[in-house]
């Protein structure tokens, strides 16, 4: 095989989502012996591109070349044949079986009739652990194991099946530092032997240190394609974010350095193995943005500030006006005037099989009961229907049940629930996650409103327009701490995308 | 994946010690349980360890253990079969159908073989058909198996009513008779002391266990099935489905297929339980299996099998059977009333549930 032969080659790959379209016309190939990196913003097409060329769905229109010959892709397990094989970013491993039973999936050694050599199995995984580095025994169960080894354990397994073309979707995300060395040598490595390599990473420092190319993706369309020497990271992050966005900033009269005291104080909050030592304090009527890459500790942060994970992890402190706040206890946050928004609105928010009315008043339900415990239902309607005008809903009526309406609809419900128990610091977990466009803004202008009536806000996303909208302040987190503040007009897009993909500018590029 | 150490250092070899003891902490609790039940057994009735009675309990468990072991297989790939009782006794009653019915009572002697061999061969067939029908449901029109599994049981006891026409069928011709009540090998189990201090022949140190032949069919099915599960990259594919199937299937395993040959298994068991029970009445009863399937499917979790697939070991379900054979056998043994049967395997499932939520709180899995 020649060192610079095109592997795979698509062209004019277009896909849409019923009224989404996201692909439009992307071409991409991949080289034997190269590393080409593949980035751009969460929706930009990397993982509808990658799923497709991993036979998960199939293209609308477009051509994929393997070795010179057109394909289709029967489903995942015919690319695997075809010697494509993904390492996805959620960790594919069976959690209750041993390492070497998991390298060996469906691929064990036999002696015929389906009878494993175990023996040798045992000896091939220790054989390719060894080879990686990978300091664990073959007959470890998986759930035993850090989740940095399960990573490892995984990008070990597609290796076995030694493939023609190996897709990685976001590898290092779960890794220590130690670990990303490892990996990222790995990946040069199996470059060497001819593998041709795709490396999705939000880590831009990760992608310069070791791709040889560089496709970058903005609205499921091919922006920038070239040798990464050619390129600067500069102009990568900012052909990522694009130069047509209009951003209107909101008003920032209302400012952190007044004099009030804080209205919430975080000191040390750390969750074992989660988060490292958070500090900050908001105040009354502040929008407080907190971002960061998937995996840097975004929803713990949010869990902890709210007391909703396990108090025996948790260490620090936090205080509401000056009283603490007992972890893992969530009455009490609630008593303390502190509401969580969830990110995950189906599992953990919405009652979808409940009413509007239902939904609305269940944190608050005492305040509509009399001394016998009966509920007032004409108050409860009253309440919602207050809140459904205030709010703008969408519904037939108070008594929908919440499955019935779109997600943005549901998600002002939510907030509706939350706001009736009058909070003074509202957590948003990815507020305006999985809805369209409309709802979006609507949902920014409540929070915009919330604010203004002097309620302290910690709006948790990874929506840059989001934060360079509504943010009075941004802390960016990486790998479970702070590692940056941003204020005023040193919130903008390039800032959060250098400091969320590892830390302060001078390390982002390297020589 | 909610592990919160991100330490690469190994583990210490006394964590190492601790996470075994944690994983075979189901064993631990179902022996512990079962050498309480066998101490308890024994001062309600000192003739309980007694050559005869084990020789006779281990034959009554046979048909539950047989069963058992299929069920095993089809709750690690992470489904269930309520059906199994109610196929035991359809397979019963096609047996009883063929050997009796459909054989002439004058066949001539040269005939009786064959005839014998299509009656014992043919019912095996009847479990893996409905577990076909009962996988391609569940699989493919993605409906829990408890549901499809509660509708084959309906359906496999109507079938047994029909074929039987109600009616109990006797007089299973003598050689299978002879298989099903025969006790053909003698075990040596070591030390009745008793026997030795009277006579001081070496021979008087064991006890000698007369085995029923059934008990042997039993054994062969752990055996298989013990290598078929731990052995054989199909048992691979089994945990794998049950403990995760979207991993599985991205590893190129077709979950479903594997699921439905699970299906097949534990119907041909509970085939093979309905042929061996009707060798070892000599007789056919329309309602033979009745109940058993809660049963069994309390034996497996007790023996360590999770409930929501994935884990578990087939010769655990060993212990788990005996554990329920024996709580039976107490209460007839203690005289008390027959009606509170039901009760005590009640309280059984129910406890065998509670254990399980219990185990894995104490292993740490999810």
């Amino acid at each position: 095989m020649q060192p610079s032969s095109v592997l795979l080659d698509c062209t004019g790959i277009v896909k849409s989502f019923a009224a989404v379209r996201a692909l439009r016309g992307v071409d991409f190939a991949v080289t034997a012996g190269r590393v080409r990196g593949l980035v751009g913003e969460n929706g930009a097409g990397k993982s509808t591109l990658t799923k497709i060329i991993a036979g998960l769905y199939p293209p609308d229109a477009g051509t994929i070349r393997l070795g010179g010959t057109p394909v289709r892709f029967g489903g995942a397990d015919d690319a695997l044949d075809k010697g494509i094989v993904t390492v996805h970013q959620d960790i594919n491993l069976v959690q209750t079986m041993t390492v070497a039973e998991n390298l060996f999936l469906n691929n064990e050694p036999t002696r015929g009739f389906g009878i494993i050599r175990r023996r040798q199995m045992h000896e091939s995984a220790e054989r390719l652990l060894g080879q990686y580095e990978i300091d664990v025994s073959p007959d470890a169960v998986v759930s035993e194991l850090p989740n940095d080894l399960k990573k490892m354990v995984q990008i070990a397994k597609a290796v076995s099946l030694q493939p023609r073309v190996l897709l990685l979707d976001e590898p290092t995300s779960s890794l220590t530092e130690a670990e990303v060395r490892v990996a990222l040598r790995l990946i040069r490595s199996l470059a060497e032997s001819g593998v041709g390599i795709v490396l999705i990473s939000h880590y831009l420092n990760e992608i310069f240190e070791v791709c040889d190319d560089l496709t970058v993706m903005r609205d499921g369309q091919v922006v920038a394609d070239g040798p990464i020497a050619e390129t600067t990271l500069p102009a990568v992050v900012s052909a990522m974010v694009g130069r047509d966005v209009v951003t209107t900033r909101r008003d920032k009269s209302r400012s952190a350095e007044d004099d009030r005291p804080p209205l919430m104080t975080v000191q040390n909050l750390s969750v074992a193995g989660r988060l490292k030592a958070i500090s900050f304090s908001l105040w009354p009527g502040e929008v407080l943005g907190v971002t960061g890459l998937a995996g840097s500790g975004l929803d713990e942060l949010a869990r902890a500030v709210f007391g909703a994970s396990g108090s025996s992890k948790t260490s620090g402190r936090v205080t509401v006006d000056g009283t603490p706040i007992p972890p893992g206890n969530p009455p009490a946050s609630l008593a303390a005037g502190i509401a969580l928004l969830t990110s995950d609105r189906l599992r953990e928010g919405i009652l979808p099989a409940f009413t509007l009315v239902d939904n609305i008043c269940l944190p608050v339900l005492p305040r509509f009961a009399n001394r016998l415990g009966v509920l007032d239902r004409k108050a409860m309607v009253e309440t919602s229907e207050r809140n459904i005008i205030r709010l703008n809903v969408r519904t037939p009526g108070p008594y929908a049940l919440a499955r019935q309406l779109s997600g943005g609809n549901q998600q002002k419900v939510l907030f509706a629930k939350w706001l009736e128990t009058e909070p003074r610091v509202f957590v948003m977990d990815e507020p305006t996650i999985g809805i369209d466009v409309g709802s979006k803004a609507e949902i920014r202008d409540i929070i915009d409103e919330i604010a203004a009536a002097g309620v302290g806000i910690v709006l948790v996303t990874t929506e840059l327009e989001e934060l360079v909208s509504l943010c009075d302040r941004v802390l960016v987190m990486f790998r479970g701490a702070i590692v940056a503040e941003l204020t005023g007009e040193a919130i903008e897009r390039e800032a959060i995308l250098h400091a969320s993909a590892g830390g302060v500018e001078s390390k982002a590029v390297p020589a | 994946m909610t592990q919160t150490t991100s330490s690469t250092e190994t583990q210490g070899s006394d964590h190492r010690l601790l996470g075994a003891l944690k994983r075979s902490y189901s064993l631990i609790q179902a022996l512990g349980v079962l050498v309480l039940l066998i101490i308890l057994m024994q001062v309600a009735n000192e003739r309980f360890l007694s050559p005869i009675n084990i020789s006779n309990l281990l034959g009554q468990m046979t048909v539950m253990l047989i069963v058992a072991a299929g069920m095993t297989v089809i709750m690690i790939s992470g489904e269930f079969d309520v059906a199994v009782g109610a196929v035991v006794g359809l397979s019963a009653a096609v047996a009883g159908w063929l050997l009796v019915r459909w054989m002439p009572v004058a066949t001539a002697a040269d005939q009786q073989t064959w005839v014998i061999l299509v009656g014992v061969l043919v019912p095996l067939l009847v479990g893996p058909a409905i577990g076909i029908f009962a996988g391609l449901v569940v699989t493919k029109a993605h409906i829990p198996s408890f549901i499809v599994t509660l509708g084959t049981l309906m359906m496999a006891r109507s079938l047994t009513l029909v074929v039987t026409q109600g009616q109990p069928i006797p007089d299973i011709p003598e050689p299978i008779r002879a298989f099903g009540q025969g006790r053909w090998v003698n075990l040596p189990l070591p030390f009745d002391f008793s026997g030795f201090t009277e006579s001081g022949a070496l021979a008087d140190l064991f006890m000698w266990l007369p085995i029923q032949n059934i008990v042997w069919v039993a054994v062969v099915v752990y055996a298989i099935g013990w290598f078929l599960l731990e052995r054989t990259t199909f048992g691979k594919r089994v945990y794998a489905v049950g403990s995760n199937r979207t991993v599985a299937m991205l590893s190129g395993i077709r979950a479903d297929r594997i699921k439905i040959y699970c299906f097949m298994i534990v119907g041909f068991t509970a085939s093979l339980a309905g042929v061996v029970s009707v060798s070892r009445l000599g007789a056919v009863s329309p309602n033979t299996g009745e109940g058993l399937e809660f049963e069994v499917i309390a034996a497996v979790v007790i023996g360590g099998t999770s409930l929501s697939g994935g884990q578990g070991r087939i010769l655990r379900s060993i212990i788990g059977v005996i554990i329920i054979a024996l709580t039976r056998n107490f209460l007839n043994l203690a005289r008390i009333e027959v009606f509170w049967q039901g009760f005590a395997t009640g309280t059984i499932i129910l406890a065998a549930v509670l254990l399980e939520a219990l185990q894995r709180r104490i292993s740490g899995r999810q």
